[in-house]
């Protein structure tokens, strides 16, 4: 089943309005722009999610380093080991897409609200672009006053 | 204050819930990363309260509560969610859940939820 560019943008609209809330009140940001961007390219700290049901919806987010620094101190305060750095590095992506997608369900419109979400998907970068190559996809960049984030939303018309 | 065990399958969230209970004085006995370590870690230190996420592979938040609640009819569980999903979070209350925190997690939240389930510490401040 495929889905309309309308309820796209609807869906795109809930995404933007939860990394809002994300970047601004949790995160204490400012957001300097949010601007429709013509392509993706996951390249630093990235995540990508799949909503399935009637349709299917993969979605991905790249954080930049500036910003990913940034988030990963507001997330532990400097309260970390040395030995989970790493881990905890490769984990944060995940955990934010699945955060702020999952909280954006609730403004989707109506007939996808009942989607379900995954668990993050643990694709490398060629495996996105690959995906996105077969797919249909709408992109976004945030611009915030500590660095960018860009995330697409890919799917089937 | 209480002696807590973190159940969730992410790095990310075990380690900020891990921290910010200790920030309120509270003590992480053990942290799990799935339903099936929570079940065993629940039966080896006895926590006052367990934080549970809900979405996590092999056995589920959910499952997990069911069989410690079957077990041990005292426990005190709280669900945490990313997803505001009504229909899991009411299924976890109806099997014995005492609340729930929906993701991000903040102090704010945690705060209020661990109020709610053990209003005497408050009172004891």
């Amino acid at each position: 089943m495929s889905i309309d560019i309308e309820n796209i943008n609807k869906i795109m609209n809930s995404i933007n309005n939860e990394l809002k809330i994300f970047l601004t009140n949790d995160m204490s940001l400012n957001i300097l722009k949010i601007k429709n961007i013509p392509e993706y390219i996951p390249k630093e700290h990235f995540a990508t999610i799949k909503l399935s049901r009637d349709i299917s919806l993969v979605i991905s987010l790249n954080i930049d380093n500036s910003l990913f620094e940034v988030l990963f101190n507001n997330f532990f305060e400097g309260h970390i080991l040395e030995d989970d750095k790493e881990e905890l590095i490769a984990a944060l992506p995940d955990e934010i897409i699945n955060i702020v997608v999952g909280l954006a369900i609730k403004g989707f419109p109506k007939k996808y609200r009942d989607l379900e979400l995954g668990l993050p998907l643990k694709l490398q970068q060629n495996q996105i672009l690959e995906i996105l190559n077969k797919n249909t996809s709408l992109s976004y960049k945030i611009v915030t006053n500590s660095g960018n984030l860009v995330y697409s939303i890919i799917y089937k018309v | 204050m209480l002696n807590i065990l973190v159940v969730d399958d992410s790095i990310v969230i075990r380690r900020t819930l891990t921290m910010k209970l200790e920030q309120m004085g509270h003590t992480v006995v053990a942290q799990a990363k799935s339903g099936k370590e929570a079940v065993s870690f629940y039966k080896e230190h006895m926590p006052d309260l367990v934080t549970m996420d809900i979405t996590m592979p092999s056995m589920n938040g959910i499952e997990a509560l069911k069989i410690i609640k079957k077990k041990y009819s005292n426990a005190v569980v709280i669900m945490v969610t990313s997803h505001g999903e009504e229909k899991l979070v009411m299924d976890a209350i109806s099997n014995g859940a005492k609340g729930y925190i929906l993701k991000p997690i903040t102090d704010e939240k945690l705060t209020t939820v661990i109020a709610k389930v053990f209003p005497e510490l408050s009172e004891c401040k």
